[in-house]
């Protein structure tokens, strides 16, 4: 099988199906670098076409560049026909799949299309053993799974995790989910533009207090506590987010949570210099406080010494872990 | 009691050894599969760990091993003999489904070849005690009707004066027990809970009552006892919930004859989480406040640890435990809030349950 030499031909674009066929594995990309490049210097690589049982032509690689012609209003494109060398549609999956892993990276969801359409043709253990390596994925069958559960997403959570506004560890609770619970916990996240950091948080939270208390996600995420900081006209969308997070964090760990308050008020009566802090592990694990001085000079760290040695107040300082 | 097997897989090599033998003629109705001709298991769950397998296997490593413990708690000093791994209940909050990336029950049938290694090191030891157990990735007594550990592993623990070993487990299959002759050394200790937890949570185990009743039966027969509450786990009533257990306890044994009670509370590695969640989705195990643990584990607030081990301590004391009774895994100020007192380190733990064993079994 040699492409590189098959013939030119010219394809009229409007014999192109508009999504991308069987063989195609891009999702969740933006075309405007490419159009601009097609626009500037033309099209350098012509696109593998083959044809179809009905008549037209299934895009084998260069899909996007495909939809770039198409975006300048092309009418044309000149491609490459490799219906016969390329016969089965194994191979032509296999030729799309080498040409893009040799030259990007795939976003997830792109992994999920390319395991999903591979399995079609291919046993699993091949899959496992050969293409998950490739595309940088552990030959684990709970990691395999998943990524096939990820092609089953509405489009909305496909497009968001391509796009990396999904947390790919957030997408693992998501795809375990019933469609409602998922859609909404999804909606929340979109909403509030939660960080990756923030969307684990947030999923564990909302999960654990639905666990605990026999509630559906939707029903402890309709709590009215939490519908006033969504409405507060006055919080912008990070604040509204930490207040979120911080009301559902107080939910799942009111005592923690208690503890650390009540911590803290102390910590903060006491008149401690600017240039010392009281630290303490959040999680009481640790039973020591610890006390940071910043100084620039001998002079003055004696002189922040003397003032938190003259401080009554530190007496007063509770046993960190003793609980609410 | 018996757990259903349905296949035995052997390992390559492994069919010589007598425990292999043993477990094939006790298993005579189950086809033994060749390990090489054995279909892979099929791993597209995950979460099946595939209970009902049974493979023998020759294992190439060292079988006695200290427990592995963490320097941010204090550790008992324990040697584990890992006679085999997994175990045919089925608790939802046991470790070793996130602990073991392997499914199937997997025993090990070169323990008594090994012995003699074994016997080395404790030669070694001199006159230091050794506290061996077998009931740490396995139950000690689940598969003993099949495999027999207690035909051997007294009788090698009777040619060595300073090992002592326990036979840790939630079963009531004692019968090897009763029928063994040597009980210097010899620790039979149950894992108990809260009777909530032990039906909701214990898959597969027998009542507390039941175990309590193979515990008493164990006495009887002149056997020292032990007894592990461990996991502790808050749920809603888990001082009634427990303080019942100590009552059975009161009922059926005489504290007088037991060497030592652990507590632990509740303490996973983070992976477990998923696992738990999937393969026990009713399982209110993980309603409680968990913090990571020095050790990156995750434990209850020591708030909470500390009131458990408190109410337990007391508990225990009213029964007739006022001393024996220590913490797996814990750190110093949680010791010293639950129990009133704490060893200086994890030697001084040792120390403390070696002089145990001195006194029970009259040592040295």
């Amino acid at each position: 099988m040699d492409i590189k030499i098959q013939p030119t031909v010219w394809v009229d674009l409007d014999e192109m199906a508009e999504g991308p066929g069987p063989y195609t594995m891009s999702y969740g990309f933006n075309l405007d670098a490419l159009i601009e490049s097609i626009r500037k210097v033309g099209l350098l690589n012509p696109p593998l076409v083959a044809r179809n049982e009905k008549g037209g032509f299934d895009i084998v690689a260069g899909y996007r560049r495909i939809l770039s012609l198409k975006a300048l209003g092309e009418p044309k494109a000149l491609c490459k026909e490799v219906t016969s060398v390329l016969s089965s549609r194994l191979e032509r999956l296999l030729v799309n799949f080498y040409e893009n892993v040799a030259t990007r990276s795939f976003n997830d969801i792109e992994k999920a299309l390319v395991l999903e359409r591979l399995g079609g043709y291919l046993p699993k253990e091949q899959i496992l053993a050969s293409f998950m390596p490739l595309l940088s994925l552990p030959s684990h069958e709970g990691t395999l799974e998943f990524y096939l559960k990820l092609v089953s997403l509405k489009e909305c959570v496909q497009k968001a995790i391509a796009q990396e506004e999904i947390s790919i560890k957030v997408a693992k609770v998501l795809v375990e989910l019933e469609r409602g619970s998922r859609q909404v916990l999804f909606d929340w996240i979109r909403m509030l533009k939660l960080n990756f950091n923030q969307q684990i948080k947030f999923t564990e939270y909302v999960q654990d207090i639905s666990m605990r208390e026999d509630r559906t996600i939707h029903e402890v995420l309709s709590e009215e506590s939490l519908l006033k900081i969504l409405e507060n006209p006055r919080w912008n969308n990070p604040q509204k987010a930490k207040g979120v997070l911080e009301t559902l964090r107080g939910r799942r760990y009111p005592r923690l949570a208690r503890a650390q308050q009540a911590v803290e008020s102390r910590i903060s009566a006491i008149p401690l210099p600017l240039d010392a802090t009281i630290h303490y592990d959040p999680y009481f694990e640790d039973a020591r406080y610890h006390l940071e001085i910043r100084f620039r000079d001998g002079k003055e760290l004696r002189k922040t010494i003397r003032v938190l040695n003259s401080l009554d107040e530190l007496e007063a300082i509770p046993d960190p872990w003793a609980g609410p | 009691m018996n757990y259903k097997i349905k296949a035995t897989i052997v390992e390559k090599d492994a069919e010589k050894y007598s425990f292999a033998q043993r477990a094939l003629e006790k298993l005579q109705g189950c086809c033994p599969i060749k390990g090489d001709q054995a279909v892979p298991v099929n791993r597209s769950d995950e979460f099946d760990l595939d209970k009902e397998t049974l493979r023998l296997i020759a294992f190439p490593g060292q079988l006695l091993k200290p427990c592995p413990g963490t320097r941010e708690y204090l550790c008992c000093g324990y040697q584990i003999l890992n006679v085999g791994t997994n175990c045919p209940l089925d608790c939802s909050y046991c470790i070793l489904q996130a602990y073991f990336n392997q499914p199937c029950l997997r025993v090990f049938v070169n323990v008594e070849q090994q012995l003699e290694a074994i016997g080395k090191t404790l030669r070694a030891s001199g006159k230091n005690i050794l506290r061996i157990g077998t009931g740490e990735f396995t139950d000690s007594l689940a598969l003993d009707p099949i495999v027999k550990w207690t035909k051997v592993l007294p009788s090698f623990v009777g040619k060595h004066k300073n090992a002592v070993l326990e036979f840790k487990t939630k079963t009531v299959s004692v019968e090897g027990l009763l029928s063994s002759p040597y009980r210097d050394r010899i620790v039979v200790s149950w894992s108990l809970n809260s009777p909530t937890i032990a039906s909701r949570e214990e898959h597969g185990a027998p009542s507390i009552k039941r175990r309590l009743e193979a515990a008493r039966a164990c006495q009887r027969e002149g056997y020292t006892l032990g007894f592990h509450f461990d996991p502790l786990i808050e749920h809603p009533l888990w001082k009634e919930a427990y303080a019942r257990s100590v009552d059975l306890l009161d009922h059926y044994i005489d504290p007088a004859r037991v060497i030592w009670v652990s507590l632990g509370c509740f303490r996973y590695m983070p992976s477990l989480k998923r696992v738990i969640r999937r393969r026990f989705p009713k399982s209110h195990i993980l309603d409680g406040e968990f913090i990571p643990g020095l050790d990156g584990k995750m434990r209850y607030i020591k708030s909470v640890r500390s009131e458990m081990y408190a109410f337990m301590k007391e508990k225990l004391a009213q029964w007739g435990m006022g001393s024996g009774v220590y913490l797996c895994m814990e750190s110093r100020d949680v010791w010293r809030k639950g129990l009133g007192w704490s060893p200086q380190n994890s030697e001084g733990l040792s120390e403390y349950l070696d002089r145990r064993a001195i006194d029970a079994f009259g040592l040295f």
